[in-house]
């Protein structure tokens, strides 16, 4: 899967599953951590994103393309309100993944440094957690079972903050 | 940089990733009690909460929630566990407390806030009726705080008193909500604490003794005055439930002097003063003036007169029916709008639509030769039956209505034939018209007509080639 344009200049970024992705500059600078790469000169023809399969780096490309396309609110004080909604609504359809994908694509947004997508994804977590008792939770986010507490130190837990828990 | 497998089901990423992404994850649920919970996850969970540099504790959560008896002791030391057990400096701090609880524990927890550089707190309670003296003391290391830089109480339309001799250095926003004060001395000694202010509302607060009250700050930006909900106020009683209770209409102000000469925006809604008077507008834009429904509306010409004046610099305004209703000043309309708002560049009116009303409105338009953009909400209220209510005979009149009118949104839209005829005539003559929204409120008529509306209003003859034609239900109200 690549995507091309002609004039612009073009970054390949490489997935752990050595899939390359061709996607212009200007939509990869939407990562700090690119961004920071280009600018010391030390990326040259291919980036490799050992961490990133391509599954999360495809959906990764999709969002840094469209927020990339869109109007930057320090641009414009009065930015376009439909550009917002616009983006709004591509951000709520973006997050309708399952958790799996959204952990994977938190953990790639926080090694490329991309905080407007750690952002929408930290939200998506914390609506899904909303209400949720504990035991659910663990489940939703999948906790790892050889970290969880020993009965008493969760009982202990428990009544240090009873008030949260009644 | 670390490697991990294929295995998507197995693997707890949350978990693995920095604290400040999982800070960034609780700091987003809905309060406190909800991210303490998360300390019985598991063992990297355990003491994230104590570092979210946030405190959001409401009584009435739990009050909500049927069944539950509110543990009043138990709620005390949660707060003061949570305050004690932050570890960083507190960038928010919010606390409803109701009326359970007395002065003194209240100036302990916000002792603990400004010991932890409270920047932001919001306070909602009123102290123990009986217990405490009747008046709310603002305590001493609250006004001394430095860090203090958002301050927003609501105290259940208790009085507010200050300390003496003590000044927020650092306050830039105060929203005062239901505060009572004594008179207006007490406001303005309040204004003299606060060297940096730069933005302050009062909403749905009562002076008791008011003659003229004087708002003068070198530095504030914003001011909002807003009493339109006075009339119909909750009150929770000391038993926890809350009842609608009215207030006899008593009022902010009598009298309203503004000196501001950094203010850029100014709202106002609910009672308008008898007396009005504006001084060092000129930095002023945005104007935001929708007044009750007034028995006095005979003095709203000469404030409105008073404010075009003196607000030439004007980019934005917006107004309301009780603003253009004109019945009582229709004789000094060419006096009430002889000043010229040459920067004005966006109107809003909020109105039914009759003859008066569009009268001033042309006169508005007359005035603000390089407005560009009209917003016409046609509210549901009564478009007069009277033949004519929308008197479109006169060339001229229609040419500077429809010149700027860049939307137009119905609400409370039922399918109506009058609004139809409006929304045809306007469709006809907006040549610069963008959009025109029927917001409808009614689900079953939304179902049933929308559609069929939307067909008809489709085949109007349209000025403007690029107008975009919306229909949407909405439910809030």
């Amino acid at each position: 899967m690549s995507t091309s344009s002609s004039s612009s200049k073009k970054i390949v970024l490489k997935s752990a599953d050595n899939e390359t992705f061709e996607i212009d500059e200007i939509v990869a600078l939407e990562s700090q951590a690119i961004k920071n790469m280009i600018e010391d000169e030390c990326a040259d023809n291919v980036i490799p994103l050992g961490n990133i399969d391509s599954k999360t780096l495809s959906k990764i490309i999709e969002y840094c393309k469209k927020h990339a396309e869109s109007p930057k609110k320090d641009d414009n004080a009065d930015i376009d309100e439909k550009a917002v909604e616009d983006l709004k609504s591509f951000d709520a359809e973006f997050a309708k993944v399952d958790m799996p994908l959204i952990q994977d694509i938190l953990m790639a947004a926080n090694f490329l440094n991309i905080d407007n997508l750690i952002g929408l994804m930290c939200r998506t977590i914390a609506d899904r957690i909303k209400g949720k008792t504990p035991e659910e939770i663990r489940k939703i986010l999948n906790i790892n079972k050889n970290d969880l507490l020993s009965p008493e130190q969760e009982a202990k837990a428990r009544e240090e903050n009873s008030w949260a828990f009644d | 940089m670390r490697r991990f497998k294929q295995s998507r089901l197995q693997v707890d990423r949350v978990s693995n990733l920095p604290d400040r992404v999982i800070h960034s994850i609780l700091s987003r649920l809905e309060s406190t009690e909800e991210a303490v919970r998360t300390s019985v996850l598991s063992t990297r969970w355990r003491y994230m909460w104590t570092s979210i540099p946030s405190i959001d504790i409401d009584c009435s959560r739990q009050l909500l929630k049927p069944g539950k008896k509110f543990k009043k002791n138990k709620f005390k030391m949660f707060v003061y566990w949570v305050l004690l057990n932050k570890t960083l400096d507190l960038d928010s701090f919010r606390l409803c407390c109701s009326n359970y609880y007395n002065m003194s524990t209240l100036k302990r927890w916000i002792h603990a806030a400004s010991i932890r550089k409270v920047k932001k707190l919001h306070l909602s309670f009123f102290p123990i009726p009986g217990e405490d003296d009747e008046a709310f003391e603002l305590p001493h290391s609250l006004v001394t705080c430095a860090s203090l830089e958002v301050l927003s109480l609501f105290l259940f339309r208790q009085p507010l008193v200050l300390p003496y001799s003590t000044k927020f250095r650092g306050l830039r926003v105060l929203e005062l909500n239901s505060v009572e004060f004594y008179d207006e001395e007490c406001v303005e000694a309040f204004l003299v604490m606060c060297p940096s202010l730069e933005d302050l509302s009062f909403i749905d607060c009562v002076i008791k003794l008011l003659f003229v009250l004087y708002i003068s700050s070198s530095k504030l930006k914003s001011l909002r005055i807003d009493n339109r909900k006075m009339m119909d106020h909750e009150e929770v009683l000391v038993d926890g439930t809350v009842s609608k209770k009215k207030y006899d209409n008593e009022g902010f102000c009598n009298g309203l002097e503004i000196s501001c000469p950094a203010l850029v925006s100014f709202e106002y809604g609910g009672d308008i003063a008898e007396n009005f008077d504006f001084k060092n507008l000129d930095s002023l834009r945005k104007a935001v003036i929708h007044p009750n429904p007034i028995k006095m509306r005979t003095y709203l010409g000469d404030i409105v007169a008073k404010l075009f004046v003196q607000a030439s610099h004007l980019e934005s305004l917006s107004i309301n029916r009780d603003f253009v209703e004109c019945e009582e000043y229709k004789m000094e309309l060419d006096e009430c709008f002889s000043a010229s708002l040459p920067n004005l560049k966006t109107l809003e009116l909020t109105t039914t639509i009759n003859d008066c009303n569009m009268n001033v409105l042309i006169h508005i338009l007359k005035c603000s030769p390089n407005l560009e953009s009209l917003n016409l909400i046609i509210q549901e209220g009564i478009l007069r039956k009277n033949p004519g209510y929308w008197e479109f005979d006169e060339a001229k009149r229609t040419r500077i209505l429809t010149r700027h009118l860049k939307r137009v949104e119905f609400l409370e839209f039922n399918g109506e034939k009058e609004k139809l005829d409006v929304a045809r005539i306007l469709l006809e003559q907006g040549n610069a018209l963008g959009e025109m929204v029927f917001s409808w409120r009614n689900k079953v008529k939304y179902r049933e007509k929308s559609a069929e509306t939307m067909n008809m209003v489709s085949k109007f003859i349209k000025a403007s080639s690029f107008v975009k034609l919306i229909t949407l239900l909405k439910d809030s109200r």
